[in-house]
């Protein structure tokens, strides 16, 4: 589905991602950790088309995306819920969702209509919130607000930048029974998340990125697998 | 003996260079905008010069001698104007300079006339500096100074109005100040009531913030002389708001022209001012000009062209009196002088070498500007108060 | 008691329905630029020529025996084409650059220029005036007022409801806001941000085109008519808060009466710098105008 291979993205003159390779496949949810600094958001940001690769091939359903612009590569059906949530200002919360179906923007508008009714039926305080400011949410509730606006427009991938963040325990955990869900219906997600035991909860496949590359690969449900991110990751 | 033949030889020379010199061409040195805002106003004194000029020579020239004009442009800007005026007077060798529209270049051109000991006349400058207070031996005025034009506008006014009451709007600037000014005092002269005047911005866009003013003071008349696009603002305003009916408008001369007068439209009917000239005056000399300077250049007359197609015959008419192109000669010549245009007869006022000529008032009336009185030279030319001569 | 009535009639009375006429005409003007300025962080120098344009249309359309309401209609549509052009064929070209402020000014700056002197080229340095299409006056509690700018009132009070409601309560609008805000996020929701961009361009010139086909028959058509209003409009929206379509009514609203009453009292020539100088306090003081500035944080 996501294919990426040897991938490399610079930042002026930092050469952040040397040579990514991996690949997503339908309905799984693949947890991608590192520490900070390893160059996750970039990757994130290369496949969202906010930064453009400076080598290597991207290609999603077989298509490549590399180099495309943002609104096209969304269109292809990739869903982005970015780091710090990216709550639109000056939109109401109807408005930033409303946007969100700019994804599909040949759909017929009865359609679009029950797309944001089902969303507003799965956020019920999105829809009572619906005609305010989406800034004046509470983070937990701007997270939300985050994915539903993606998930408006049906997006066949779906990737998710710390989505934990700064949230309240207890917040985090309706977070992660979302992407809970989400696994269970099927749409493939690729999670960049700090909080790797959490995240591991809900990701079939994991990768480990050091200095820019993908330094190893696992199962998130065997334990030697998990030990060994553990080590890689903490060293 | 030998000295006798030297003389001799030396007075066939002069004599030589006397009869070359009665074959040559009097040069006219023609300083002028060509380009430009005023190219427009250049235009029509190129006009009335070359048309003078191609009669005077198809009727023999001057003393026998053919006439040729000399352009040079000056962009309406009086330095530009001095150095193309050295230029003619230097290298060129004209005998006599004109063309000079705006006031700052007629001012300026005639300082180089003065340096050169040579002879300038102005077709188009209205300022009546010009022959007042910083007249010039050496400078001579064909055309109407504004004074004339707003002397004219009054007689007929206090004819048609005894006593009016008159409001004053004009344009916030020198120029636009004085204009007001002087038509003021002249009115009030004549027993006209001032009830109210106010001036506004340069280029202003709305007129209507004064119309309350204007609409409380009840004037009978109101006097502007706000000019080009402010004109088309201003008339079409007061259309608008209903306020131009039972009010009298009038202006000064470059307040309503054949450049604005299309924006202005219906606007304009109606409106009166004083002038020197109409392409419609009524006589022989004034109508033939019109149909040859409409054959020659498909284009109408203005004052511009009437007044430089005048100065070519009061030049002719002084070199013939005195018989000589020579500076002193001729400026005695031109004193006094009287000669005929298609304005009618002029007399060159020895004092202050201003032309004293009759004056119109004229109305416009359907995109024309029509004669409805006549108001004679002496009575709008006011005293002489020039003291340098 | 009669004076007092009589100045209220006469003088105040008019004069406050005569600046509401002119603040609707200023509005006009400011609407499309701060809609550029604040939602697209471009000054666009050349919108003054771009309300001259207009103008100049409609009056070659009248020329040709075009209706006048006709060309309110057409006149914008025409505007909005070139605007759009403008935008993807130079505005785009230096828009994502890192010095754009100062790029897009000068190169709106440049049109400026080049299109003034096109127009004395094209139709001369004398100036046009189309009909009003709507003659008469009409007397409304004794303070008389031309149908026309009655009409002008009521149909740029209508625009700005109408722009407002665009930007505000659409999905384009919103789209609009969201490209002003967040131009990355805005993409990764699938808003085609460049098109936005161009669009909102187009919208701000085809703004300042329909104001050029309303005011002609009042302030008539000439070269340098690019430079009218675009002082007061820029006042305007500084005054407003850049990008606030509420804050350019009110600034507009209030500036023009300020402007239209001082000059009862003090030498119109004063009214401008004194308007200027509320500009320049506000910047002092609250840079972000009346209703704080919209877009780009």
């Amino acid at each position: 589905m996501l294919e990426l291979d040897a991938i490399h993205t610079h930042y002026g003159l930092s050469h952040v991602l040397q040579g990514v390779s991996f690949t997503v496949a339908k309905g799984e949810v693949v947890g991608l950790f590192g520490r900070n600094g390893v160059g996750k958001t970039t990757l994130i940001k290369t496949v969202a088309g906010w930064v453009r690769p400076s080598s290597g091939r991207l290609r999603f359903e077989g298509e490549d995306i590399a180099g495309l612009a943002s609104d096209r590569i969304c269109r292809r059906g990739i869903g982005l819920v970015p780091e710090d949530r990216r709550v639109l200002p000056g939109l109401t919360v109807e408005e930033n969702l409303r946007l969100g179906l700019m994804q599909a923007p040949g759909r017929a508008k009865a359609e679009a209509a029950r797309a944001m009714q089902r969303t507003f039926e799965r956020f019920p305080r999105l829809a009572e919130r619906r005609s305010q400011m989406g800034t004046t949410l509470s983070g937990g509730e701007q997270q939300m607000l985050a994915i539903a606006r993606v998930l408006v427009g049906a997006p066949r991938l779906l990737l998710i930048d710390e989505p934990s963040e700064g949230l309240a325990p207890m917040i985090a955990d309706e977070i992660f029974a979302l992407i809970h869900e989400l696994r269970a219906e099927g749409i493939p997600v690729l999670l960049v998340e700090q909080n790797v035991m959490r995240a591991l909860e809900v990701c079939d496949r994991f990768l480990a990125l050091e200095r820019g590359a993908v330094v190893f690969q696992g199962d998130a449900r065997s334990s030697a697998d998990r030990q060994r991110l553990i080590e890689v990751i903490a060293v | 003996m030998k000295t006798l033949k030297i003389c001799a030889a030396l007075a066939a020379v002069f004599a030589a260079g006397q009869v070359q010199a009665q074959g040559a061409p009097i040069k006219i040195g023609v300083v002028t905008p060509l380009t430009g805002t005023y190219a427009g106003i250049g235009q029509q004194v190129k006009w009335g010069i070359d048309m003078a000029i191609k009669e005077i020579n198809d009727k023999g020239g001057i003393m026998g001698r053919k006439v040729e004009a000399i352009y040079e442009d000056e962009e309406a800007n009086p330095n530009v104007a001095v150095q193309k005026a050295e230029k003619l007077f230097q290298v060129s060798k004209v005998d006599f300079l004109t063309g000079t529209v705006n006031s700052g270049s007629t001012l300026a051109v005639g300082q180089v006339a003065e340096r050169n000991q040579r002879l300038a006349a102005t077709t188009v400058s209205f300022s009546d500096a010009i022959t007042g207070d910083k007249c010039s031996p050496n400078v001579f005025r064909v055309n109407a100074k504004a004074g004339m034009q707003s002397a004219a506008l009054v007689e007929w006014m206090v004819k048609e109005k005894p006593s009016p009451s008159v409001f004053y709007l004009g344009p916030d600037y020198e120029m636009g100040r004085s204009t007001v000014a002087a038509f003021k005092s002249a009115a009030e002269k004549r027993g006209a009531k001032s009830v109210g005047e106010v001036f506004a911005p340069l280029d202003n866009k709305d007129y209507s913030p004064f119309f309350g003013q204007i609409r409380a003071a009840r004037p009978q008349v109101l006097y502007t002389s706000v000019a080009g696009n402010d004109t088309v603002r201003f008339m079409s305003q007061l259309a608008e708001f209903g306020l131009a009916k039972n009010l009298q408008i009038v202006g000064a001369a470059g307040t309503v022209t054949a450049q604005n007068m299309k924006a202005i439209g219906k606007a304009a009917d109606g409106y009166v001012t004083g002038a020197a000239y109409s392409a419609e005056l009524d006589n022989p000399a004034n109508k033939k000009f019109v149909a040859d300077f409409k054959a020659a250049w498909k284009a109408d007359p203005d004052l511009y062209g009437v007044d430089s197609y005048g100065v070519m015959y009061f030049y002719k008419a002084a070199v013939e009196k005195a018989g000589s192109t020579d500076t002193d000669k001729l400026r005695t010549a031109m004193r006094g002088l009287e000669w005929q245009t298609p304005q009618g007869k002029k007399t060159m006022r020895a004092g202050d070498h201003q032309a004293i000529q009759d004056m119109y008032a004229v109305k416009v009336t359907g995109g024309k500007f029509q004669i409805i009185a006549k108001v004679p030279g002496e009575a709008a030319v006011g005293p002489d108060t020039c003291t340098r001569f | 008691m009669t004076e007092i009535l009589e100045s209220l009639q006469f003088v105040y009375g008019p004069q406050v329905a005569n600046g509401l006429a002119i603040g609707v005409a200023v509005i006009l003007m400011a609407l499309g630029l701060t809609i550029i300025f604040g939602l697209l962080d471009v000054i666009n120098m050349s919108h003054g020529e771009f309300y001259a344009l207009g103008a100049y249309l409609a009056v070659t359309l009248v020329g040709q025996g075009v209706n006048f309401w006709l060309c309110l209609a057409l006149v914008p549509v025409a505007m909005a084409a070139i605007g759009y052009f403008t935008e993807r064929a130079l505005i785009q070209r230096v828009f994502h650059t890192k010095d754009r402020h100062i790029l897009t000014l000068l190169l709106t700056f440049g049109l400026a220029i080049i299109a003034e002197d096109a127009f004395k080229l094209a139709y001369g340095p004398n100036p046009y005036k189309p009909e009003s299409p709507i003659s008469g006056a009409s007397e409304i509690l004794g303070i008389m007022l031309p149908n026309y700018r009655l009409f002008l009132i009521a149909a740029g009070g209508a625009i700005i409801v109408a722009v407002w409601l665009v930007v505000y309560r659409t999905t384009l609008g919103a789209m609009v806001r969201a490209a002003a805000w967040d131009k990355n996020m805005a993409a990764s929701l699938g808003v085609p941000v460049e098109r936005v961009y161009a669009g909102t361009f187009a919208f701000g010139v085809a703004l300042a085109g329909l104001s050029g086909v309303l005011l002609a028959p009042i302030y008539s058509v000439f070269p340098t008519m690019g430079k009218d209003f675009i002082l007061m409009a820029f006042t305007v929206v500084i005054v407003g808060g850049m990008g606030s379509i509420k804050g350019a009514v009110i600034a507009g609203l209030v500036l023009t009466q300020i402007q239209s009453i001082s000059s009862l009292f003090i030498s119109p020539v004063w009214s401008d710098p004194l308007v200027f100088g509320i500009m320049v306090l506000f910047l002092m003081v609250r840079p972000q105008g009346l209703a704080g500035r919209l877009g780009h944080g």
